[in-house]
């Protein structure tokens, strides 16, 4: 055996512990990140996956003419100023008899959410004959009384109601007078002060018509740069200068493209706040180099040969890349598109710069509505000092998440589907 | 008319414009024998009268509509008497948005002195004016324009080169909005600054250690100065990034090695996009998870063993941050290390080392450069993230290098110092700008040279 | 058919009628002569160093090796020869056990080195690879100094104990490569900043640093200009007396001038082996003949 093999077999235990040790900590890399991942998503499914059901009470409510103050419910105006709080209530008292004192009264009535009066109206007018006559409905409970029926044995001692409140609702229970129905109003209202009438839709057409807005500014307008980039621009120092530019701007933090937002497009251009069209032309900024960078990828994935066949048939420049490099690139070119939607959706900062955090209770009606976006109505829940926002927080992030997943699984399909092989 | 409508009236227009030249092509075409007689298809001569209909009317109403407001308010405002007319930046938006208001019916204008009820009345009637005004320009250029190119259609025209050269030039002007985004946003953050630093000076905003924006809304407190010493923040900047980087990049560096140099085909198609999942995440997201599950849970963790964390500490915001930046600095460095030629691989493989020894002696070293640049991009974001710390970090400016204290940072005081009610020109919003400034020359530098870096990396493998 | 399969080759511009002719002899060739199931020469010798028999190597289910045997003799320099794409660098990369890199590779057959059994799952490849050195085609200096690129080995190895040993490993194989007075002023400087022949010469050093038994390389020149060339060629000749030396090459003139036996592979088979000069001078086998006498290649 010779010297060599001697000295290196003394050395192999030590060499191959550090290999071991190496590889470990790789494993271990790995590790942490699935582990961070999955923890992330099962914290956000723990704590939102409640916010898609809530209680309801059962009450006898008469409709009393009188209590309501509506003699006639065909009149909009009166059934509009009805007082609905006030059946509610004597309902609750009927229900709750031996309930006295004002104190007592009052956290009783805070039993039932105050968004079942407006599901009384709603009722009355689509059935005026209900004045008068008397009904069992269920009627939406207050966001306590939710979080304190859908929480747990011990968690229900922490509950923001009080001991009356708990054992009355715990009655309730017990007869089978509450019961879990879906959240229905999650995805038919916009935002809220109260937690249990709050809901996305508000923040999903938000959402929708910025990213409209995006979708039709930045894809011209990146497949036309794209374009003029790979195939017409001349090599000079101009051309380097716009691809410098994009690069760069790949890479500046997206708050500063708020701050574009809210010094250019709304200060000099005197755009309004906190509207889609404002959003959208920011993300557009925002997102235009991920869409010119992709879609140079794709122009330049089509063959040189294709060209100059083209060429060789005598069609001009313009004619080949409009006829030819342009269909073939395009499907490269969605994905792109896709996938910088997908970023552009789940961008908060910048919209906050230009104002779309106000609260919203109106569901806009296109992109010159004031509206929140979905990520923003998340930051605006997770703001918010009561609990329940933070279940509806989590819930607007899984729908959040459901939309990204679907976009970036399409663009992963469409990429897969329209692969061409040369 | 109503500028939606107005637009639909220039398609309309453009239309006709387009089968009008159709038309008077093959009508020249017919007398010579064909189309091929024409220097251009037909196709041509009708997109060329369409864009003559189009592009001059479009011009003319971008222009009218992004300025036409600004000088209407201009009118207006010269016409109130002079006791009415505003001083100062503040006064001048409240006189306007009074009279906006009367103009558009939210205010009643018995509410309101008269001039400025009478304001109201010349800036609906100046408004009407100029919307009827823009309808008569846009209907007449638009006729001419269509017009012009009926007449010069002729068989010899070359259509085709014109057309071609103007969509040419479309192409370029989009390639352009680059640089106009750009320029657009150093203007925007430089014009504020430099107001901002006619307040403060830069040496007070640049080395002062105190600040408390809030606190200084009186003039006397804004020259003090104190207020906007802006060390606090790129210490707290700093901390933040300092730790998310501290997780990100041994976290990022070892997965890549792994997935690229030992995992097999299975555990690669299986872990890869799972830990790219995580860049897909939007970061309000991880602000949501910072904020309410992993900042209270190293507050409990730290009670447990008696340390004072505060419950908005720059730990929190650090670690997600870094867990957000792990895929980044992972597919960065799998770039670089997969440029590593396979030849150096198999020269230290062949000399019998190990394959920790290999990475570790001779692709690490060899990728260095590129790694450099990926950290330095990954540092970048760092510092402009915004969501995570607005959500976990907070809002007192401690000057401290503690993690477990809470910090701020930049882009939380932009946020917060521009979000909200505000004055345009108070010294409270244009320090935002300020702060805006620094993000982006900070990050502007670290990318390019980062570019740089990686990109000279790439080339001495390609 | 005929037409059809000279449609297939690559035809690279000149279609003179003299490459015409060779590519249908050629292919005549290749039709016509039925493959050896016998090596003809002499693959085998006593007490050889490295003892190969039946080596089949599959790529996938690509079978690039066909029951190979040949042996390679202590201090002994072996030229492995013969058209491109037979599998002359795969076999190579057998003997040190390179192809454990790629993963779809798969080697059969027995491989033994001094008795040593090279597949055995006991055997380590670290050991291995440390007494079966391995050159390749393109210099493959590391990003490092000239010093740290030869000291590479022996730091991993752990064959020095001092500094001063360490320095002493560097000068013995920069010397041995015959660089040593080229760079001596430079150690510290990069490794790939030297030219493409001192870059082989530096990996040459790189690879005897670790005082290997066997040294193989894979086409070694074929990157580098004709001096350079001769350089390396009078340094395998001196290395041969302490190393045996197995070298894949495609100049014949190479092969006649460095080594002491020829191997002349065929589609992934040995055709023949034998003494040099017989191969070159009396080839038995027609493939072998119509190899070196340029006919195809
Ligand atoms: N990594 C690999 N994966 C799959 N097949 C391979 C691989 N490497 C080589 N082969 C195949 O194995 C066969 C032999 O290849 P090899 O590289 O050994 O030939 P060679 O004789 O060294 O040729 P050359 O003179 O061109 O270097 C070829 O058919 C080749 O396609
Ligand atoms: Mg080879």
């Amino acid at each position: 055996m010779s010297e060599t093999t001697e000295k290196v077999r003394k050395t192999l235990a030590r060499r191959y512990r550090a290999e071991k040790r190496f590889k470990a900590f790789g494993i271990g890399s790995i590790g942490i990140g699935l582990m961070a991942l999955v923890l992330l998503f099962t914290d956000i499914i723990g704590k939102g996956h409640s916010a898609f059901f809530e209680y309801e009470v059962q009450l006898p409510i008469t409709f009393d003419a009188e209590v309501l103050d509506v003699s006639d419910p065909r009149d909009e105006d009166e059934l509009n100023y009805g007082n609905y709080q006030g059946v509610i209530r004597d309902a609750l008292a009927e229900r709750f008899p031996t309930v006295e004192g004002r104190q007592d009264t009052r956290a009783l009535n805070q039993l039932v959410s105050t968004g079942a009066g407006y599901a009384l109206r709603d009722m009355l007018r689509e059935d005026p004959s209900l004045l008068g006559e008397t009904r069992t409905l269920w009627l939406l409970a207050d966001d306590d009384v939710d979080l304190f029926l859908k929480a747990s044995e011990k968690q229900r001692e922490d509950s923001r109601l009080n001991t009356k409140q708990q054992q009355w609702v715990a009655e309730l229970e017990a007869s089978g007078e509450t019961r879990m129905v879906f959240n229905q109003s999650l995805f038919s209202y916009g935002d809220s002060r109260e937690p249990e009438q709050a809901g996305i839709l508000g923040a999903i057409l938000g959402s929708l018509f910025t990213m409209i807005v995006t979708l039709v500014l930045s894809f011209p307008v990146g497949v036309a740069a794209a374009i003029y980039l790979e195939e017409f621009a001349p090599k000079n120092k101009f051309t380097d200068f716009i691809e410098v530019n994009i690069n760069n701007l790949a890479a500046v933090p997206s708050i500063i493209f708020g701050l574009l937002g809210l010094a250019v497009i709304i200060g000099l251009f005197g755009l309004p706040r906190s509207v889609p069209l404002v959003g959208g032309i920011v993300l557009t900024l925002m997102t235009l180099p991920t869409i010119i960078i992709s879609s140079r990828a794709a122009i330049k994935a089509v063959p040189p040969s294709i060209r100059q066949a083209a060429m060789g048939l005598g069609a001009s420049k313009m004619q080949v890349v409009l006829h030819h490099v342009l269909p073939l690139a395009l499907p490269g070119m969605l994905t792109g598109a896709i996938i910088g939607m997908a970023q552009a959706l789940g961008e908060t900062a910048p919209l906050l710069m230009i104002g779309m955090v106000a609260f919203i209770v109106d569901l806009p009606a296109g992109p010159l509505d004031a509206a929140t976006v979905l990520p923003v109505q998340i930051y605006l829940w997770a703001d918010s000092p009561e609990q329940s926002f933070e279940a509806l927080a989590s819930a607007a992030i899984m729908v959040l998440l459901a939309f990204l997943i679907t976009m970036n699984t399409l663009a992963v399909v469409l990429r897969k589907r329209l692969e061409r092989r040369w | 008319m109503q500028t939606g409508n107005l637009l639909l009236l220039l398609v309309v227009m453009v239309a006709g414009a387009y089968f009008v030249g159709l038309r008077r092509s093959y009508a020249l075409a017919r007398p010579l024998g064909g189309i091929r007689h024409l220097h251009s298809l037909p196709f041509y001569f009708a997109m060329r009268s369409a864009m003559w209909c189009a592009i001059p009317a479009l011009v003319v109403l971008g222009l009218w509509l992004a300025f036409d407001d600004s000088i209407i308010r201009q009118q207006v405002l010269a016409g109130l008497p002079a006791e009415l007319q505003p001083t100062d930046a503040s006064s001048y938006n409240l006189t306007l948005s009074k009279i906006q208001n009367v103009a558009s019916g939210a205010l009643p204008a018995n509410f309101v002195e008269a001039p400025i009820a009478a304001a109201a009345e010349n800036l609906q009637a100046l408004r009407q004016t100029s919307a009827m005004a823009l309808t008569v320009v846009i209907i007449v250029l638009c006729m001419f324009g269509g017009a012009w190119a009926w007449l010069k259609v002729s068989p010899q025209l070359r259509a085709r080169q014109q057309v071609e050269r103007v969509l040419q030039t479309l192409f370029m002007l989009c390639a352009t909005v680059a640089i106009l985004t750009t320029v657009g946003i150093v203007l925007s953050v430089l014009f504020e600054s430099i107001r901002f630093f006619g307040k403060v000076p830069v040496t007070d905003f640049l080395f002062g250690l105190q600040w408390s924006p809030q606190t200084a809304l009186r003039a006397d407190q804004v020259a003090s100065g104190g207020a906007f010493g802006a060390v606090p923040l790129f210490m707290g900047t700093m901390l933040i990034s300092a730790i998310a980087l501290l997780v990100a990049v041994p976290v990022g560096l070892m997965s890549a090695i792994y997935l690229a140099e030992y995992a097999s085909n299975r555990v690669r198609t299986v872990a890869k996009p799972a830990l790219e999942v995580l860049a897909g995440v939007p970061t309000v997201v991880y602000g949501f998870f910072a904020a309410l599950t992993v900042a209270p849970f190293i507050r409990g963790m730290g009670e447990s063993i008696g340390l004072d964390v505060a419950s908005e500490s720059a730990l929190a915001a650090g670690l997600v941050m870094g867990i957000m930046i792990i895929p980044f600095v992972s597919s960065l460095a799998d770039d670089v290390i997969t440029a590593v030629p396979q030849a150096m691989r198999d020269g230290s493989l062949g000399l019998g080392a190990t394959k920790s020894e290999t990475i570790k002696k001779v692709i690490f070293p060899a990728a260095l450069p590129g790694i450099m640049g990926g950290i330095l991009l990954a540092a970048s974001r760092a510092i402009g993230e915004t969501m995570i710390v607005v959500m976990a970090a907070g809002l007192a400016a401690n000057l401290t290098a503690n993690p477990l204290e809470a910090v701020t940072t930049i882009t939380v005081q932009i946020v917060t110092l521009l979000t909200g009610d505000q004055e345009f020109d108070s010294a409270k919003t244009l320090a935002a700008f300020a702060l805006g400034l620094m993000l982006f020359i900070t990050t502007l530098v670290m990318n390019i040279f980062a570019l740089h870096i990686v990109k000279k990396y790439r080339e001495q493998y390609d | 058919m005929e037409t059809a399969q000279q449609l297939d080759k690559p035809s690279l511009g000149n279609n003179d009628a003299a490459k015409d002719k060779a590519i249908n002899e050629r292919d005549a060739m290749t039709q016509d002569t039925p493959y050896p199931d016998q090596t003809v020469g002499q693959p085998f010798v006593d007490n050889p160093k490295m003892r190969l028999r039946d080596v089949e190597v599959f790529y996938a289910d690509n079978q690039a090796i066909h029951g190979v045997s040949l042996d390679i003799g202590k201090n002994e320099v072996v030229s492995l020869i013969g058209p491109s794409g037979c599998g002359k660098s795969t076999f190579l990369r057998c003997l040190n056990r390179m192809n454990d890199t790629i993963d779809i590779c798969r080697v059969k057959g027995d491989l033994h080195l001094e008795g040593q059994d090279l597949y055995d799952p006991k055997l380590d490849v670290v050991e291995l690879r440390a007494r079966v050195g391995m050159v390749f085609q393109k210099p493959n200096p590391f990003p490092k100094s000239i010093y740290d690129n030869v000291a590479y080995g022996p730091r991993i190895h752990g064959l020095a104990n001092k500094k001063y040993d360490l320095d002493e490993i560097v000068e013995n194989s920069l010397r041995k490569a015959g660089l040593w007075d080229e760079v001596k002023d430079r150690l510290h400087a990069s490794g790939t900043g030297l030219s493409g022949g001192q870059q082989q010469r530096l990996c040459i050093a790189r690879t005897i640093a670790v005082s290997p038994e066997v040294v193989l390389m894979d086409e070694p020149c074929s990157a580098l200009d004709p001096i350079a060339t001769a350089k390396i060629e009078e340094l395998i000749s001196e290395l041969s007396e302490s190393y045996t030396i197995a070298i894949v090459t495609h100049s014949m003139q190479q092969a006649a001038r460095v080594s002491h036996r020829t191997a002349y592979f065929h589609l992934g088979r040995l055709v023949e082996m034998n003494d040099t000069e017989t191969v070159f001078t009396k080839p038995e086998h027609d493939l072998t003949e119509a190899y070196i006498t340029g006919r195809f290649g």
